[in-house]
């Protein structure tokens, strides 16, 4: 992906402006996961693209704040402009109920924070914690439907049991991008799953 | 809840947050995610493409507006500048165009007015002090 001191160009636009597309909308639809019940409403008046729009926006008027040494453009929006908005809106006075693991490193945005998402959320995560759900039943649901499925028992297992990112998992158990991907999706399948049985609000 | 699970909070969590990265991680993967939630992929790009030309006008605009008024506070404050310069007792012109590099002809100094003298300084100052605010951002 380009940096700020070459023109983007239109394609590299599509792909941005897709990528935070589904990274916003995926992000949005989470929070059922963690807040349990009665969570139907959810940032009240901003649709997706609001987000998106904003988050670049931001950067054409601040395109210094982005250093491309350090992360693309789609990373820099993806984890510090749209969450940044998306946790402002969760501990806005109409979402007071929405304390979550989204909204802590707000104050962070502009800091050089190279860590992954996941790995800075985790020490944070267990205060906010929506104590109804009961993610050890969920997880051990998931694992038994996992089993028989090398590929996905091992993304499962490389995701939940290491910590491990996409490259890391295809490094460490041998597996090319299309499995991984595949897996991926057949894991997505049985998380749904997960979702129907214990009732999780999307 | 169950007790005996090998699971923490935390892996449960990188559990159900790993898809958000999946589903955003290149082109293609955000096409089918998009696509599998019953969006159309190409009105997607194509509103985007066109929210996203607004909004460059839009900031364009804005820009533009900053900058003239910028330019407009630099006149302004060069033109009390100047007005402070020129009532000083001890002004001195050729002493003035010698520290500021003033390219000026030094032959016609004496045939120019008060109001000529002021003109320059004033066009001089101003440029000076936006060049000094484009430093300083």
């Amino acid at each position: 992906m380009t940096n700020q001191n070459t023109e983007i160009t239109n394609a590299e636009w599509e792909e941005i402006i897709l990528r935070l597309q589904s990274y916003t909308r995926k992000l949005v639809k989470e929070k059922g996961w963690f807040r349990g019940d009665g969570t139907a409403t959810f940032l009240s008046g901003k649709e997706i693209d609001d987000y998106v729009f904003e988050a670049i926006g931001r950067h054409l008027k601040n395109p210094e704040k982005h250093d491309p040494s350090k992360r693309s453009l789609i990373e820099y929006l993806k984890k510090h402009v749209i969450r940044s908005l998306v946790s402002n809106d969760l501990v806005s006075a109409e979402n007071k109920t929405a304390s979550n693991l989204f909204a802590y490193e707000n104050e962070n945005e502009d800091e050089d924070d190279s860590a992954p998402f996941l790995d800075s959320i985790l020490p944070h995560a267990e205060v906010f914690f929506d104590q109804e759900i009961d993610f050890k039943e969920i997880m051990c649901y998931i694992e038994s439907e996992v089993k028989g499925d090398t590929i996905v028992e091992n993304i499962f297992l490389g995701i939940s049991g290491y910590g491990l990112k996409r490259a890391e998992i295809m490094e460490e158990f041998n597996m090319t991008p299309v499995e991984f991907d595949n897996g991926m999706r057949r894991l997505i399948t049985i998380r749904g799953k997960a979702a129907k049985k214990y009732d999780i609000k999307k | 809840m169950s007790n005996n699970s090998k699971y923490s909070k935390a892996d449960f969590i990188r559990f159900v947050m790993s898809t958000v990265e999946h589903v955003s991680s290149d082109k293609e993967k955000a096409k089918e995610f998009l696509s599998a939630e019953g969006l159309d992929v190409d009105s997607i790009i194509s509103d985007g493409m066109k929210r996203l030309k607004r909004l460059k006008m839009q900031i364009e605009a804005e820009k533009t507006k900053a900058e003239m008024l910028s330019a407009e506070e630099a006149k302004q404050k060069a033109s009390e500048w100047v007005d402070d310069l020129l009532s000083k007792i001890d002004f001195s012109l050729p002493e003035l165009v010698r520290e500021e590099e003033l390219t000026m002809s030094f032959r016609n100094i004496e045939k120019l007015s008060q109001d000529d003298i002021k003109k320059i300084l004033v066009k001089h100052f101003t440029l000076k002090f936006l060049e000094e605010q484009a430093k300083r951002q």
